[in-house]
This record gives C-alpha cells, sequence and structure tokens, in this order.
C-alpha cells in the first residue's frame, strides 16, 4: 500500500547518513542528534530487512487482495517482471482502487454500497500486512478507545 | 522590544551578549550559547548568562528560538509567533514571555526570539511515564484544559491583525495575497501562481481557517491527498468520510494548532510550567485543539488513555467545559480526531518528500514518510467505529 521512500531510497539515505558521520572527525563525540539518528538507522535497516525478506510473499497477496476488490487484475506479464515489475503494477492496481473509493463517495448513498464496503476491506487487509511488516510492535487492536 | 545585531548571527555568543545589553542595560555576560531540540522549523538554544542591573537582573537562563532555514507549510514565521505568544500571555496562558525580538536574525528576513526559560520535562514519554512526574500527572489534564480555555478565548476581533504578517517560504504574503488565496481556497478555485509558490496550497493560511474552520481544514488535507506522489487508497476513504460527517460551522478562536503532550513542559515541583511551540497557531476551531491531543501517536505508548497518554476522553472534556463555559458535541470531537489523524499521516507523506525531492537531507524526515500507514490505519479505525460517548 505504501512503499515511498522505496527500499532503494531507505538503504541510499541510510548510507549517505553514515558516510556523513564516518566522515566526522576521528575521536569527537557524537551530539545526540546524531546519536538519535543513528538508532532511526539501524531501526530502518531491520525494517529493510524485513522487508526483503517478505516481499514475494506480500506482493503476491496484496495483489490477490486487490484482485478481489476490483474488477480488472494486473496483467500477468508485470507481476512476473521482478520485484520492481510487481510494485509498478501494484501502484497501477491501487490508483484505480483510489478511484473505485472517489466513485463510491460520489455515489453519495447514505448507506455504503457493497462495492464500498469491498473496497474499505481491501485497504484494511493491505494497511494490516504492510504494517504487520514495517512496523511488528504497531497494535492492531480495533479496541482502544 | 526589538533591535539588530551585527556580527556572526543569533547564537553568537558576542553579538548576542551586545544585543542583551544594548536592549536591557546592566551588566550582561554570556557564558555560552547550547543549541537544544527543536521543531521542524525553528533552531532552539539555550543560553546562560548573568546579569546585574537593568532589566535582566538576576536572570541566568534564557531559550533563544530563530527562524530555521527550512520551513514547512502553514508555520508561522518567529516574528508572527511572538505576537500570538504575547496575546497569549496577556490572557494569563502560562508561556514564555518574549523579552526580546531580534529581526534579520540569523538571516535577512528572518527573525530571533529569546524568551523566558520554562525549567522541567518537555520528552513525551518522559511526561506521560515518567516517574518524577507522577505527582505532576495527577492534575496535568485540568490544568492544560485551564489553558486551552485561556487560548479559546481570544477571538479574532479580540487581536486585529495578529496574523497580517503570514510568511511562507521564506518571503513575506502581503495581505492583498492572502486575500486571493483565501477566497481562491474557499471558492475551490484554482490557487494563483504567486500563491502556490508560498506553499500555501497545502496549508491554509491563518486568515482562511477564520472563514469556516471546518471546511478549510478537509480542503488542506484534500490538497495535500491531490498533491501526493503515490496512491493512498486509505485516505481517499477517510477524505470521503469527513466529507460526509463534516460538523457544523464552530466557533472561531485562537487556535493553538499543536497541542500535545511534548509540547508541554512539565516540572515535580509545579506541574504544568509552560505550553510551547506556537508555529501553527491560528484562527479556527476549539475542537481541533481538543481533538489534536487525542491523536494516537501523541499517547507515546499509552493507547488506553486517550487524551495525549493522560487520561479518558470524559474527563478532559468536562475539565475543558468547566473552563471554558462551552459545551462540547462529542461527534465534532470524533470528527476532528479523524481529521487530525488524517492530518499527520499527510504530514509525515510531505516529510518524506522533502527528502525524496532533494530539497532536504534528514534521515528522520525519511523514517517518518513510512509511518504515514499507522496514521491511516488510526483513522480508519476511527470512521469505523464512531464516536465513543463523551460521558463514558
Amino acid at each position: 500500500m505504501q512503499d515511498r521512500p522505496d527500499l532503494e531510497a531507505l538503504l541510499t539515505a541510510v548510507a549517505r547518513f553514515l558516510d556523513g558521520v564516518a566522515s566526522g572527525a576521528p575521536g569527537r563525540p557524537l551530539d545526540a542528534g546524531t546519536l538519535y539518528r543513528l538508532r532511526i538507522a539501524s531501526h530502518l535497516c531491520a525494517l529493510a530487512s524485513r522487508e526483503v525478506a517478505s516481499q514475494d510473499e506480500e506482493d503476491a497477496a496484496e495483489v490477490e487482495i486487490l484482485r478481489l476488490a476490483l474488477p480488472q487484475t494486473a496483467p500477468a506479464e508485470a507481476l512476473r517482471a521482478g520485484a520492481r515489475g510487481r510494485r509498478q503494477a501494484i501502484r497501477a492496481l491501487e490508483r484505480q482502487l483510489c478511484a473505485a473509493i472517489d466513485a463510491d463517495a460520489a455515489a453519495g448513498a447514505d448507506a455504503p454500497s457493497l462495492d464500498a464496503a469491498r473496497h474499505e476491506e481491501a485497504v484494511v487487509a493491505v494497511l494490516r500486512r504492510r504494517l504487520q511488516v514495517a512496523n511488528p510492535r504497531f497494535d492492531l487492536g480495533e479496541d482502544w478507545p | 522590544m526589538t533591535a539588530h545585531v551585527e556580527g556572526d548571527g543569533p547564537i553568537g555568543v558576542a553579538a548576542l551578549q551586545s544585543a542583551l545589553g544594548d536592549a536591557f542595560g546592566g551588566d550582561i555576560v554570556v557564558h555560552g550559547v547550547t543549541r537544544i531540540s527543536g521543531g521542524a522549523c525553528q533552531d532552539n538554544a539555550r543560553v546562560d548568562l548573568s546579569a546585574q542591573g537593568g532589566g535582566l537582573d538576576g536572570i541566568t537562563r534564557l531559550a533563544l528560538r530563530a527562524d530555521a532555514l527550512r520551513s514547512l507549510p502553514g508555520s508561522l514565521p518567529r516574528r508572527v509567533e511572538a505576537r500570538v505568544m504575547t496575546a497569549a500571555v496577556e490572557r494569563g496562558v502560562c508561556t514564555p514571555a518574549v523579552r526580546l525580538q531580534l529581526d534579520d536574525q540569523p538571516r535577512v528576513g528572518a527573525s530571533t526570539l529569546l524568551l523566558d526559560w520554562a525549567p522541567g520535562v518537555a520528552l513525551g514519554r518522559r511526561v506521560v511515564a515518567g516517574p518524577e512526574l507522577e505527582q505532576a500527572r495527577r492534575h496535568l489534564p485540568e490544568a492544560l484544559a485551564e489553558q486551552l480555555a485561556r487560548i479559546h478565548s481570544v477571538r479574532p476581533e479580540h487581536v486585529p491583525g495578529l496574523f497580517d504578517d503570514d510568511w511562507h517560504g521564506g518571503k513575506a504574503l502581503g495581505a492583498a495575497d492572502q486575500r486571493a488565496a483565501s477566497a481562491a481556497l474557499v471558492a475551490g478555485d484554482a490557487v494563483p501562481h504567486e500563491v502556490e509558490a508560498y506553499g500555501l496550497t497545502t496549508a491554509a493560511p491563518s486568515t482562511f481557517f477564520d472563514r469556516d474552520p471546518v471546511y478549510a481544514a478537509l480542503q488542506a488535507v484534500q490538497r495535500q491527498l491531490g498533491a501526493f506522489v503515490e496512491p493512498h487508497p486509505a485516505l481517499h476513504i477517510i477524505v470521503a468520510w469527513l466529507e460526509r460527517h463534516a460538523p457544523r460551522r464552530s466557533d472561531v478562536v485562537l487556535v493553538h494548532g499543536d497541542f500535545r503532550v511534548g509540547n508541554f513542559i512539565v516540572s515535580p515541583e509545579r506541574g504544568l510550567e509552560a505550553v510551547l511551540d506556537w508555529e501553527f497557531a491560528h484562527f479556527g476551531a476549539p475542537e481541533e485543539d481538543l481533538a489534536w491531543i487525542a491523536v494516537r501517536d501523541w499517547r507515546f505508548g499509552r493507547l488506553d488513555r486517550p487524551v495525549g497518554g493522560l487520561c479518558e476522553r470524559a474527563r478532559w472534556c468536562r475539565a475543558y467545559e468547566a473552563a471554558a463555559g462551552r459545551r462540547l458535541d462529542p461527534e465534532a470531537l470524533h470528527w476532528w480526531e479523524v481529521l487530525g489523524n488524517a492530518r499527520w499521516a499527510a504530514g509525515a507523506v510531505q516529510q518524506a518528500e522533502r527528502v525524496l525531492t532533494g530539497r532536504e537531507d534528514d534521515l528522520e524526515f525519511v523514517a517518518i514518510g513510512r509511518r504515514a500507514a499507522e496514521m491511516e490505519w488510526e483513522a480508519l479505525r476511527l470512521c469505523r467505529r464512531g464516536p465513543p460517548p463523551i460521558d463514558a
């Protein structure tokens, strides 16, 4: 559902930051801001590791969720075109989903239609999966006040 | 009181000492200027000094707050923030008084403020759970509600022109441009190019919020969503929900704009010491502040205490109603809480874009961008659940 900044951008930013830290004066203590960003760098590396490990499975699951929610699905060749191609295909499906959601809203029904409910369930299902990878400590409970 | 500093900028010890001497007289020695963590739009520092005689007699510490090179859409320049803080102090709000405003520092067009120093803790997790603040937390919700009631007692007619000097992207926005921006945004028209250049398409200017705060806030999120590079289906659902459930036009009052744990100074001795960070102040709906403190990210791990990780909603609403004499509508509060989470989700996306488009280079912004899904989840959860009863 959301991978911008994508893995490449995440790791590039981490590398650029670490390079800056390593280029600092030897022996000079790190300030609080740099130490804080070192923790962020560590967190982003862990996130990237989880995403690499689960990417194929997550992409397949996301395509399946979107396929069930939309009348069209991604072209088969796009899904076979490697990770980058799959993500582009999923983006295209997500844009279709946004348009479908906007159409649900424009229909103006007081009670949600079956289509609207299906679209919302797809959004929730994909968000849940992505959050479990991006931040396993995030509490997905529904009952908090 | 304003002054002009020549030399090595607002955090240069010699220049600062000279400016303070010129402004306050007496014998002033600045011992050090130490940067402290700040927001996205300003540089903050602690100024340690000694002063004998003059206007700072006996003062040993001040806070320095300067316009940073970078800014966020909708954030006020320091010189306008100073006026807002002064208006708040006049209403009895416990926020640091502005001692001195240095114009054209640290750059031409920017400003630096010297403020009273407020001792205590601001870090969210410590305010919510630090054992040293256990006693202070007992009455914190009531103290915060009292402060909010004072802030919300300021109406546009009390302080005409408070935000007239709106300033975005490093340039002063003239009154004519502000009127054009407001008119275009209210009418839903295309925004004039010269206004777009100021970054007002992603956050309504202060003058705009006072027309219809509900509509203005909704439009601001819609415009953010329209500018995204990546599709965000969750935000499409949330915005549609906000459109369907928009409350009726509310009162228009001074709104702090970032009233949440993390922007309050709390001490073990005196509890609430100060309300900080007025950079997003504007005229708007009081419910905006009342709900923003309940946005999930500001609970600092205490999800069971929806109001800033401090207390339940009913206690918060009772305290505010008693202090402000204003009856609250639970459905309107719920709407503003959904909007707050959506706004923070959109803000997180924007933070990442600052790096991805090459404008800035900060790892923190990259990481924040990946957190948008958390706020989307929370806003969707609230939409699906509906408003909780206020007396629960």
